[in-house]
């Protein structure tokens, strides 16, 4: 069952009707823990034993590292815990990209492979949960939050169907105790979820999906679109994606917290309108925040952060960045992708005392609109240049683009070329109006509350804001038998 | 919060579901395609603006029902009064519900089950088809019976929720589409029948071997089989006479041997079930596979008429029928089968 689907509405409407008309916390937990493994089962039917089994080590691995008699039996258990799930983790995601790279190495050596690569299919959203029960084992061996005892509690932590596909990476501290207390029912929370969840859906059905059909149909045969003639195409193919990705996933992110705000949990923000920061270190404190905040939590801090030599520091930026793009794909482009990043922080953090000094010398101001637009186009270049690997098939089909797509053509504008992209021009128009209505939103929402402002709005104001946001999803939406609606990108991490 | 202002909050929330589902309901109405009474099964419309209870027999099936029966023709000849219900590559749990939901407004004396369908395998759906044959049904629970039983799982929602089908038609819409409370009529003379007017020569198809074809026919009867006993067990609780049939088809006849199968199994447990198949050779007098076929399986408009008298022959004398031509009441049928023919004689110019 996708979000973007008929089902889940209606999933989603008979959990919230059942669950407000049931008396307790726990009948509530039972009711969302049921709903939710029902749900991950008709996503991922198969692998519906594998999260059941991360959720089983994880609840006894907290109890055992809580009862543990010292900090060394302690430790002992996290230890054991932690490299049961990461091994779920491991064996799934990391066992096929580890197989192709000693293919690798055998066969640049001279040497003649005598196995075959190892293909597992990846249980949906294996990463997140495997991600957030490690971060609860930690957290309980650190102390900052108790041991979970009751088990359905702790199982739909894990389990929630709002987060477990793509999460956001939820914390025990943060989501536990949401999940203790008894919700009442509030107008004004419904609404605001309810909203939520259609601008989630507006981005991921009218901007991030057909976007996506530009995308792939350029990355899939980048060869098919010469530099001298279409490198421009390669460009728009590149920039589509950069949109696409932000759309889907925040989109994604948007109906997961509006989900769960139906039942009165709040989750995480995983976007802070990432495409306005002004540099790429900002960039990634304000994009896919969860995630981010793990790895600075669970391996930069715990690697000495940054009150370490310059040069260990430098190390742990890399190796969190490493570790990012491998979470996102098994892959040596994904790999690519996070030293790019990690190059990035890592220059952008050298040449910081020396781009001062020239702007200083310059006399430029570096508080002028002119000038934060400048540093908020250069990152936003510099993070599209990181998502050709990302996206593309392959490191050859990257280094293929990345040089054409800096080639101007013009002519691609005016010559039909973009009718042969997997759009029609009406709807490249209103993916492109969907877009602009993004960043419009998200570049005002800097400094307004728009919710509020809506909220604040006469009724027949509000009332045709919802309708026209439905009628728009429902009506340019790319979903249904003729567009296959794309999975959620981030499903596959 | 007062008790009050809850329960204007309450209400509020229902205005606004309301209003929604308005403007959800014409987006809708907007986006399907028009079907009017000429477009090739599925015909609902068409159907419903016949009067209450009007007639004799109706026809369900699938395409070769509705290319190779006329009733215009047919009441020319006999005097009957009937309809096609027919649908694209109808399956027949479809046709089922179909049949259900027809006699809510026409008490039939005679339903004609076309039995193509009979040698349908689960590979011989069509995505397409099944949505405009359960998406064209009046909203009722035959329609979601349809939908959700006799639809495969992947293809519920495209078939129940015409948004999920039709919404990407945005970018094609014309004045007509605007136009949701008369796009769908028009053609209601042609009672359901499709005259199809190029034609071909059939030759025979190529061979396939008897055994394989065999057990291809043995699997699909199988699969379909049930639907034909809940059609016959529904006639006969409503005191419906039920005839399954076969209109002219080219060499080699390959739905001849399933619907013989298949016709076995329910005469044996409805013995008052009749059979009549008109592609055997010879059946048809004058028909010919050079001039009066669309394709192999297929009638054309000029086979059609040369079915119809026969047809109507078979119904009338084996059930009695009555002859409705010097009837006041039926007057105007004469003008619809008039109409029926400036019709095709307005695509033939068109031509």
């Amino acid at each position: 069952m996708q979000f973007a689907s008929v089902n889940y509405i209606l999933f989603l409407a008979l959990g919230v009707v059942v669950y407000y008309a049931l008396p307790g916390a726990r009948s509530r937990t039972w009711w969302l823990l049921g709903a939710s493994i029902a749900f991950y089962y008709t996503l991922s039917a198969a692998w519906t034993a594998v999260l059941v089994a991360v959720v089983v080590v994880g609840f006894v691995g907290g109890l055992a590292i809580s009862h543990a008699r010292d900090a060394r039996a302690a430790h002992r258990r996290l230890v054991i815990s932690v490299v049961l799930a990461a091994g779920v983790l491991a064996v799934f995601k990391y066992a096929g990209f580890a197989s192709s790279v000693v293919r690798d190495l055998v066969s640049a050596t001279g040497g003649s492979p005598g196995f075959s690569l190892l293909r597992l299919a990846l249980p949906v959203g294996v990463s997140f949960w495997t991600f957030q029960t490690i971060a609860y084992l930690v957290d309980v061996r650190r102390g900052r939050i108790p041991a979970e005892k009751d088990f359905a509690r702790y199982a739909l932590f894990v389990s929630f169907f709002a987060h477990v596909t793509a999460g956001p990476i939820a914390r025990g501290s943060q989501l536990l105790p949401q999940l203790a207390r008894r919700y009442r029912f509030s107008y004004e929370n419904m609404r605001s979820a309810l909203v939520l969840m259609g601008w989630g859906f507006f981005k991921k059905l009218v901007v991030a999906d057909p976007l996506g059909v530009v995308a792939n149909t350029v990355y899939a045969d980048p060869q098919a679109w010469p530099g001298a003639t279409h490198g421009t195409v390669l460009l728009v193919a590149t920039l589509a994606f950069a949109v696409q990705i932000y759309c889907d996933f925040s989109g994604y992110t948007d109906i997961a917290r509006g989900s769960a705000r139906l039942f009165g949990v709040e989750l995480a923000r995983n976007f802070d309108r990432p495409y306005f920061s002004r540099s790429v270190k900002e960039f990634w404190r304000r994009w896919h925040m969860s995630l981010m905040a793990w790895l600075k939590d669970y391996i930069y801090i715990p690697l000495g952060g940054s009150r370490v030599s310059a040069a260990r520091k430098h190390a742990n930026v890399m190796a969190v960045f490493l570790v990012s793009g491998l979470w996102h794909g098994a892959g040596y482009t994904f790999l690519l992708w996070g030293a790019i990043n990690g190059v990035y922080q890592i220059l952008g953090d050298l040449t910081a005392g020396l781009r001062r000094r020239i702007a200083g010398a310059m006399r430029i101001n570096t508080d002028t609109p002119l000038w934060r637009l400048v540093q908020v186009l250069t990152t936003f270049c510099l993070i599209t240049v990181g998502w050709v690997f990302f996206r593309a098939e392959s490191v050859s089909d990257a280094l293929y683009i990345l040089p054409r797509m800096l080639i101007p053509t013009p002519a691609v504008f005016s010559d039909g070329t973009f009718l042969h992209l997997g759009l029609s021009k009406p709807q490249t128009i209103v993916a492109a109006a969907g877009a602009l209505c993004v960043v419009a939103m998200d570049f005002f929402s800097m400094k307004l509350d728009l919710p509020r402002i809506l909220y604040t709005r006469p009724v027949t104001v509000r009332w045709t804001a919802y309708v026209l946001l439905v009628v728009a999803v429902v009506v340019f939406g790319h979903y249904g038998p003729v567009y296959n609606a794309s999975d959620f990108a981030y499903f596959k991490f | 919060m007062t008790p009050r202002s809850r329960i204007q909050r309450v209400i509020a929330s229902v205005v606004f579901c309301t209003v929604l589902a308005g403007v959800l309901a014409f987006a809708s109405a907007v986006l399907k395609p028009a079907r009017k009474g000429d477009a090739g099964g599925s015909t609902w419309s068409s159907y419903l603006a016949q009067d209450p209870d009007s007639l004799d027999v109706i026809f369900f099936g699938t395409s070769h029902a509705f290319s190779g029966v006329d009733p215009c023709s047919m009441w020319r000849s006999h005097g009957i009064t009937s309809y096609v219900l027919a649908g694209p590559a109808q399956d027949m749990s479809v046709t089922y519900y179909y049949m259900r939901e027809a006699v809510k407004t026409q008490q039939p004396d005679v339903i004609a089950l076309e039995m193509t369908a009979i040698s349908y395998r689960t590979e011989a759906h069509d995505t397409a088809f099944q949505q405009t044959n359960v998406g064209y049904m009046p909203w009722s629970v035959n329609k979601i019976g349809a939908g959700l039983l006799a639809t495969p799982k992947g293809e519920r929602t495209g078939a129940l929720v015409d948004l999920w089908t039709y919404h990407s038609r945005w970018t094609e819409l014309s004045g007509e589409d605007w136009d949701v409370l008369g796009k769908n009529k028009g053609f209601e003379y042609l009672k359901g029948y499709l005259p199809r007017l190029k034609g071909r020569e059939v030759t025979a198809t190529p061979y396939v071997p008897a055994e394989k074809a065999r057990i291809e026919a043995e699997t699909a009867v199988e699969r379909n089989l049930p639907s034909v006993l809940k059609i016959a067990g529904f006639c006969e609780r409503n005191d419906i006479e039920l005839v399954l049939f076969l209109t002219p088809t080219g060499p080699p006849r390959g739905y001849t041997y399933p619907m013989r199968l298949a016709a076995d199994e329910v005469v044996a447990r409805y013995p008052d079930v009749h059979v009549l198949d008109l592609s055997e050779p010879g059946a048809i007098p004058g028909l010919s596979y050079k001039t009066d076929f669309f394709d192999g399986g297929h009638l054309r408009d000029a086979g059609a008429r040369k079915v119809a008298p026969v047809l109507a022959e078979y119904l009338a004398r084996t059930y009695g029928l009555p002859d409705h031509r010097g009837d006041s009441a039926y007057a105007a049928w004469n003008e619809d089968a008039r109409r029926r023919d400036a019709y095709v004689a307005r695509r033939l110019q068109a031509k």
